[in-house]
């Protein structure tokens, strides 16, 4: 066999390869929208059942998000400083919950905050408060699964914000509170909105450890991917119909982003017509 | 008068160098890499502190390493050109050359007509609105002088501001930071190249492993090299 052959033979292996791997992504789409009902699409997603999983999935997701940003950016900025003791192994404890399956989240936040749990007894003794199967609940899950992703992404963002930028404000006599606003923030503001939309993604996307913490009541923790396994037994249409929904979210988050990465930031006007003089 | 003597210890690098630029003279730096000309530029500007030694700005004490005394980098009102620019990547180029000033509490309007003056003078006037972070190199160098100059610094301390940049850009840079020494300034020029420091030049530092191992006029040194260093980069040049 000539040296030719064999590399024409190998090159037409990768291309099977790589398209098995497109296959195996896309067909699953691709049947989801040929089963959709689109005729019945408005009445199936009207459906007061459907409304209701949608505002609690967008609500409990924005707020586990919310407190995603208000824990996660802090300990972004830590795991960033390299040069602090104990910075690896706490890095390695945030991303557990990133390989872990999330029904093991659900069942280990059970222990924690359970009636019988670590901290949940002592909790309700004091205060006549429980936290699981309630909306609270469904919140924590999806904190406890989602956080990671914001939390390197940000991480990231702030490794890329360079110390001699900060350093090169400082000498032209601007204050720390100058550089912050004006140097730092602005540089790392796309990180925390990539950041921020991969975890709110991940939130609206949360099941084993929802369905594990939360259970499944409609109002107050039967989110949309809940709702759709529901649904599956007893009204098919309509679980492929709310499937499409959160297709439909998640692409829309997914656009957002690109835009924000390709359209770069307001009033900084276009790109130069080429890099090279 | 900028009088320095700058003694740092960084990982395996000990500085240990004095030196004196009275206002209006450039005192160019040259040295092998390594051999601590951005740290005793970064000394100068405060971003490392000093172990032993002191530096001194006219009759002002800018760090004291005796006394303990540091003063930090936002209040010592020079003008630093880090290498490779160090630019603010999501501002604009007028922006960045406008930031000292802004941050100083100039007026928006009048910061940004001195920086489009400053950026004409550097020959980048139709690249004010780019965003720095698609600047080329060398580009960046020459904004990075710009907003060095902008500041109206009581002494400029430039890193390798002309690498990278063709012979009739650079002339156009020479001129701005001619033109800010004439106003009285000291400055420190980082340079790996001996035109550089012949041209705009009147002192020649030569830096190796921390030491200064040659000083004189840039004339002077190119004619009786005293290293091999020194040598290889007179015949460069």
């Amino acid at each position: 066999m000539s040296g030719r052959t064999a590399g024409r033979l190998s090159s037409w292996a990768l291309v099977l390869a790589a398209g098995a791997g497109v296959a195996v992504l896309v067909l699953p789409i691709v049947a989801l929208l040929l089963a959709t009902p689109w005729g019945d699409l408005p009445a199936l997603v009207g459906d007061p059942a459907v409304l209701q999983a949608l505002r609690l999935s967008l609500g409990t997701a924005t707020v586990a998000t919310t407190v995603s940003l208000l824990v996660g950016v802090p300990l972004a900025w830590v795991l960033a400083h390299d040069d602090l003791r104990g910075v690896r192994l706490l890095r390695a404890l945030v991303t557990v919950p990133l390989v872990l399956p999330p029904v093991v989240g659900g069942v280990a936040l059970l222990l924690l905050l359970g009636r019988r749990g670590l901290l949940g007894g002592t909790l309700h003794a004091w205060t006549g408060l429980s936290v699981p199967f309630t909306s609270v609940a469904v919140v924590l899950a999806q904190v406890f699964v989602s956080l990671p992703f914001l939390v390197l992404a940000v991480e990231g963002a702030l490794r890329g914000a360079d110390r001699r930028r900060a350093l090169a404000a400082q000498t032209l006599g601007a204050s720390p509170g100058y550089v912050l606003r004006r140097v730092t923030l602005p540089a790392v503001a796309p990180g925390v909105a990539a950041g921020a939309a991969l975890c709110f993604t991940r939130a609206l996307g949360e099941f084993g450890a929802t369905v594990t913490f939360a259970g499944s009541f409609p109002g107050t923790t039967r989110t949309m991917p809940l709702a759709v396994y529901q649904a599956m037994d007893t009204a098919p249409e309509q679980a492929v119909a709310m499937s499409v929904l959160l297709l439909a979210l998640s692409m829309t988050v997914l656009v957002a982003l690109r835009g924000r990465w390709l359209g770069g930031l307001p009033g900084t006007g276009g790109r130069p017509a080429g890099r090279a003089r | 008068m900028l009088d320095v003597h700058a003694r740092v210890e960084r990982g395996a690098l000990t500085l240990d160098v004095a030196l004196r630029v009275p206002p209006g003279a450039v005192l160019a730096v040259m040295g092998p890499n390594g051999s601590g000309k951005s740290t005793l530029l970064e000394a100068v500007a405060g971003l490392v502190p000093l172990t032993a030694g002191h530096v001194r700005l006219g009759d002002e004490v800018l760090a004291d390493a005796a006394a303990g005394h540091h003063r930090p980098p936002a209040r010592r009102g020079l003008g630093v050109a880090l290498q490779d620019g160090a630019l603010f990547g999501h501002l604009s180029a007028r922006e960045n050359v406008a930031f000292g000033p802004r941050a100083q509490g100039v007026r928006a309007a009048a910061a940004r007509a001195a920086a489009d003056a400053l950026l004409a003078d550097v020959g980048l006037a139709e690249h004010a609105r780019t965003r720095a972070d698609r600047l080329s190199g060398g580009q960046a160098r020459r904004v990075a002088v710009a907003r060095a100059v902008a500041a109206r610094p009581r002494a400029l301390l430039l890193d390798e501001p002309f690498a990278a940049l063709d012979a009739g850009t650079r002339h156009g840079v020479h001129g701005v930071v001619r033109r800010a020494v004439a106003a009285g300034v000291p400055a420190l020029l980082v340079t790996h190249d001996l035109r550089d420091a012949l041209e705009l030049a009147d002192a020649l530092l030569v830096l190796e492993a921390g030491r200064a191992v040659q000083q004189g006029t840039p004339a002077e040194v190119a004619a009786a090299p005293a290293t091999a260093y020194v040598r290889r980069v007179a015949a460069a040049g």
